[in-house]
């Protein structure tokens, strides 16, 4: 192999590296101040738009550790909580109704998580934000 | 098998007849806090996390590497960092255990518990401030007969569990003492832990079982069967059940009727409870919709006559159980029919099982 060759294959790396850290943030709880749109869902190796009574759907979560999220045209508020060891935010509705949301993935634009409740626990929900 | 076995090695040190986890330390977020940990008193009476099965398959004692205490203190240094001035806060392990079971034909549940007091040292004596108590559940999809094929996930993110469950009760603290000081609201909740008594999962029992008619009006035969169901103190519970049936009309009665011979393959798809009476006893009700192929055929005749045959049924009976994990199982049933074969509309009878569980 060339020294050219070596370092081509060397910067390649090197790139790909960095985009990875780019892309898969650190679990933390300032990555998730955003409001974060539904985009689609993913279940049994095949991806799936909204019903069109999702296409609003979000969740916002505030720095003063309260949550709103729109579901099939209805909001909900509560308090959430980052639990960085288990890998899932803890949802508590007003209602005192408590859901855990486990973050499968989460970069600067995108959020891959799994609603840990019977019938929705094998399919991924990803939601995406234009915020920074 | 090469990554099973860098697993194995990293988060498991093997000793004869015990296996150790190690907790990692993953850093939480802990905010502005002014107190740090000055002990982890280990309170159990049983200084482990409960008896489960190794990735090797054998049966072992659970510990943390390497006790229970300097691992909890050692995760915990790595979040809550000692200053000068920060207050003196000691931690009681009331529990700290693991446990698993399958919860389904389709799941398997593993469960992180841990139970903890936040303490001050006052006049040489520990005074409780705060108790928190959490379950860590996670699902796993695992078929009735593919528990073997996760073990590995399970066991291997125990570890994970403890971690989050140990986060948890720590930032509760933490909210606790803030929300004293500026009455802002909570989120953390004290318990989540199962009402029942001892917060044990409900035990998932597989039963293979031979049925054999005692007595019937017009049938003999004998049965085989699987059961599997979620045991439950107090509800009711729906068992998954199947059966496949070799049942046959009595001789005589058969010959009375001009036929040599009627047998019948039978399913019987239904839905059936059990109340537990006390433990290891179970009360069983039914309803069901026999469903098969009755073959028959007349005396002097060399042709099989084929009916498809389907009817309504119901049983009523008890089914004891006296070991939990493996075992012997007996059961008696009154069970009664109608069906559409020619030769008999209504049964009844009673019919005793043998079996055993796993």
């Amino acid at each position: 192999m060339d020294f050219r060759r070596r370092i081509i294959i060397f910067c390649i790396i090197t790139l790909g590296v960095i985009t990875h850290k780019i892309s898969a943030q650190q679990l933390s709880k300032t990555a998730l101040l955003k409001t974060w749109k539904l985009e689609k869902y993913y279940e049994e190796g095949e991806y799936y738009a909204p019903e069109e009574i999702e296409k609003e759907d979000y969740i916002q979560f505030n720095g003063d550790m309260t949550f709103t999220t729109k579901m099939e045209d209805k909001t909900y508020f509560g308090t959430w909580m980052l639990n960085i060891n288990g890998k899932y935010i803890e949802l508590k509705y007003n209602t005192e109704e408590v859901d855990k949301l486990r973050i499968k993935c989460l970069g600067t634009y995108s959020l891959v998580a799994i609603f840990d409740l019977d019938y929705y626990r094998y399919t991924e929900i990803h939601y995406s934000t234009c915020e920074k | 098998m090469k990554y099973l076995f860098f697993f194995a090695v990293l988060f498991s040190i093997v000793v004869s007849g015990q296996d150790f986890i190690k907790l990692k330390t993953v850093p939480f977020d802990s905010g502005n806090i002014k107190f740090y940990i000055k002990e982890i008193i280990d309170d159990r009476k049983e200084k482990n996390l409960g008896i489960h099965k190794n990735l090797k398959g054998e049966t072992v004692k659970l510990q943390l590497f390497p006790n229970a205490a300097y691992a909890v203190k050692s995760f915990i240094d790595s979040s809550l960092v000692e200053t000068s001035d920060s207050q003196k806060i000691y931690v009681k392990i009331n529990a700290l255990s693991i446990q698993e079971t399958r919860r389904n034909t389709e799941e398997v549940i593993s469960r992180a518990t841990v139970d903890l007091s936040f303490c001050e040292m006052r006049k040489g004596k520990l005074k409780e401030l705060y108790r928190i108590q959490r379950n860590e559940d996670q699902v796993f999809a695992a078929s009735v007969f593919g528990f073997t094929s996760i073990i590995e996930d399970v066991f291997l993110s125990h570890d994970q569990r403890i971690r989050a469950a140990l986060e948890y009760c720590f930032l509760a603290f933490i909210e606790h003492k803030n929300s004293s000081i500026d009455k802002s609201s909570t989120h953390f909740d004290i318990s989540n832990f199962d009402e029942n008594d001892d917060n044990k999962l409900n035990n998932w029992y597989n039963i293979i079982e031979y049925r054999q008619i005692l007595t019937s009006t017009y049938h003999n035969g004998w049965a085989l069967g699987y059961t599997g169901f979620l045991d439950d103190n107090s509800a009711f519970i729906i068992p998954y059940e199947i059966n496949i049936e070799f049942y046959d009309v009595k001789d005589n009665f058969a010959r009375r009727e001009g036929f040599e011979y009627v047998d019948a393959t039978m399913l019987r798809p239904g839905i059936f409870g059990y109340k537990k009476i006390i433990s290891g006893v179970y009360g069983t009700v039914g309803v069901n919709i026999p469903i098969g192929v009755e073959v028959k055929r007349r005396l002097g005749n060399d042709n099989d006559i084929y009916k498809f045959l389907i009817g309504v049924g119901a049983s009523q009976g008890m089914k004891i159980i006296p070991w939990q994990n493996y075992g012997l199982v007996l059961g008696v049933e009154f069970f009664q029919q109608i069906q559409n074969s020619e030769i008999y509309t209504q049964d009844i009878g009673l019919e005793i099982s043998v079996g055993f569980n796993f």
